[in-house]
């Protein structure tokens, strides 16, 4: 290239023009060469002398860093801000809520929440014709009769008697283990409690057996058809029993006679057991007529309440004790049976028909309790 | 990504960050600065969703972009190229400089007659060999160049 050309194109453009032509050539290109954009950019704020030093780019950092801190801050108090309008809102309904529960139910939700948290909760019997089943609470173990089959299987642990789980076969579609659908309803743990009396009964001598343990389950499928399961578990078993001078009674039988007598028929509690009848009461007011029996043995009690009640809509809503009772339910085929460990002090509630039944025992373990009530049967067997 | 890769990320890009904000805002100092605040803002804020193994440099690169476009739309109004005021930057209008018909050897040293054509015979993108074989950087070539032009439109 000759001088002149040379000076014609040195004197043609500014140095940051060809800079600035190169750089846009480099900046169109579908793939950037970012180093050389930035040694372009670089030699640009030389040339004009704007260049960062070091300490001017920590300063501006540091800006930034204030700037984004107080941003955040002020984000963080937006978030509060937002909260505190959802919480107030919400509270807001909950008010207009209780408003509206306290002049169309008459109930407070707040009140309602305090009895929940404090004093267990409130299951509403009213209009529940026992045949939904739908009062079960959601934390209830369901037990299925299977189930049950195979946790009475006793581990070493019977009181020497025979016990019969026979079921009778139900084809009621849907209710798998021959239930029936009827529903039971809560009572409380501690009716009829009042009238239970101390069993003075002495124990003399402990004897231990070896004996056989049977169970053998019938159990209906739903629609499809029926099936049978036969287990029949043979266990040597070590345990105590009571003084032979209590005889083995069904204890149905007593129940039954007591109750004939009063006019109610009771389900059958088909049960043999080495007890005795050491107290039976009764009370009949205009609601409802309630039984209490008292089987003893020795310092092993069994209180059986029966209260028939003369209409369903009598049937009281009554509160389970604590939120932190332990409780079961067993699907029978008289209906949901609600069980109640408390080690050798156990109950057991259900309800049948219009009659609520509770079982205490006393020095007995849960799994005497279950065999108990799993001999229930709707109806009479004798 | 966490706090203190932000923190190193910052301290490695912002000086080629802001060159480049300088060089795209004809040369702007303050916008310069207050774009590659804003662009670090940015990503300050959504550096939990960028992951470190992403290309930081190529997305604070785009983002500058960004940052610059809605910069000018911001200052559409009062926005003067430096094309159209060249006395900003104290460099002469071509036509200024009457003695076109001038010997290189007359004005220029040898070492800056070898670099200036160097320079112009080879096209764009070829000063970074032409750097190379003179030893010194792009910058420092360009530095030269300009010497040379201020040099030349001085005589």
């Amino acid at each position: 290239m000759k001088n002149d050309d040379i000076i014609s194109h040195i004197l043609e453009k500014s140095t940051l023009d060809e800079i600035k032509a190169e750089l846009d050539a480099e900046l169109d290109k579908s793939e950037v060469d970012y180093d050389k954009v930035a040694q372009l950019t670089e030699a640009v704020s030389k040339l004009t002398e704007n260049s960062l030093d070091e300490s001017q780019i920590n300063e501006n950092i540091s800006k930034i860093n204030q700037e984004y801190n107080t941003i955040s801050r002020r984000n963080k108090i937006c978030h509060i801000y937002k909260w505190i309008g959802s919480l107030s809102a919400c509270l807001i309904m909950a008010m207009a809520l209780n408003c509206y529960t306290m002049v169309s139910f008459g109930e407070n939700i707040f009140t309602a929440i305090v009895e929940m948290t404090k004093s267990g909760f409130v299951v509403d019997f009213s209009g529940d014709g026992g045949n939904t089943g739908t009062a079960v609470p959601s934390s209830t173990t369901i037990i299925s009769t299977a189930s049950i089959q195979t946790s009475t299987t006793p581990a070493a642990t019977t009181t020497g008697t025979t016990l019969n789980t026979m079921r009778p076969i139900s084809s009621t579609p849907g209710f798998p283990g021959g239930e029936t659908n009827t529903t039971v309803y809560y009572t409380t743990e501690d009716t009829g409690s009042e009238t239970y009396t101390t069993n003075t009964n002495t124990a003399t001598t402990a004897t231990s057996i070896t004996g056989t343990y049977t169970t053998n389950t019938t159990t209906a499928a739903t629609i499809i058809g029926t099936y049978t399961t036969n287990t029949t578990n043979t266990t040597a078993v070590t345990t105590t029993i009571p003084p032979s001078s209590v005889k083995e009674i069904i204890i149905g039988d007593i129940i039954d006679e007591s109750c004939k007598a009063l006019g109610i028929d009771p389900c059958f509690l088909d049960y043999k057991a080495n007890l005795q009848l050491e107290n039976f009461s009764y009370d009949r007011n205009e609601l409802s007529t309630d039984c209490y029996f008292t089987f003893t043995n020795d310092n092993t009690k069994l209180n059986i309440t029966i209260e028939q009640y003369n209409d369903k809509e009598n049937i009281p809503q009554l509160l389970i004790p604590s939120n932190n009772s332990e409780y079961h339910t067993i699907y029978s085929n008289i209906g949901n049976i609600y069980l109640f460990d408390d080690g050798s002090n156990s109950k057991a509630v259900f309800l049948h028909e219009n009659t609520v039944y509770t079982l205490s025992v006393y020095n007995m373990s849960m799994k005497q309790l279950e065999d108990i009530v799993i001999s229930y049967s709707a109806t009479e067997q004798k | 990504m966490d706090r203190q890769s932000c923190e190193q990320i910052m301290q490695k890009y912002y000086r080629e960050l802001y060159n480049y904000c300088f060089a795209k805002l004809n040369y702007k100092k303050q916008s310069a600065e207050d774009c590659t605040q804003e662009l670090f803002l940015i990503f300050l804020k959504k550096h939990p969703k960028l992951d470190e193994t992403d290309n930081i440099r190529i997305w604070l690169y785009r983002t500058a972009d960004n940052v610059i476009k809605a910069h000018n739309r911001k200052n559409a109004h009062n926005d003067i190229s430096l094309d159209e005021c060249s006395e900003a930057m104290n460099i002469p209008a071509p036509d200024s400089f009457g003695q076109q018909q001038t010997n290189l050897s007359d004005w220029l040293t040898d070492e800056e007659i070898n670099i200036v054509h160097l320079y112009y015979e080879t096209d764009y993108g070829n000063k970074e060999s032409v750097a190379k074989k003179l030893g010194i950087t792009v910058t420092a070539l360009y530095q030269r160049i300009n010497k040379i032009k201020n040099k030349l439109k001085g005589k």
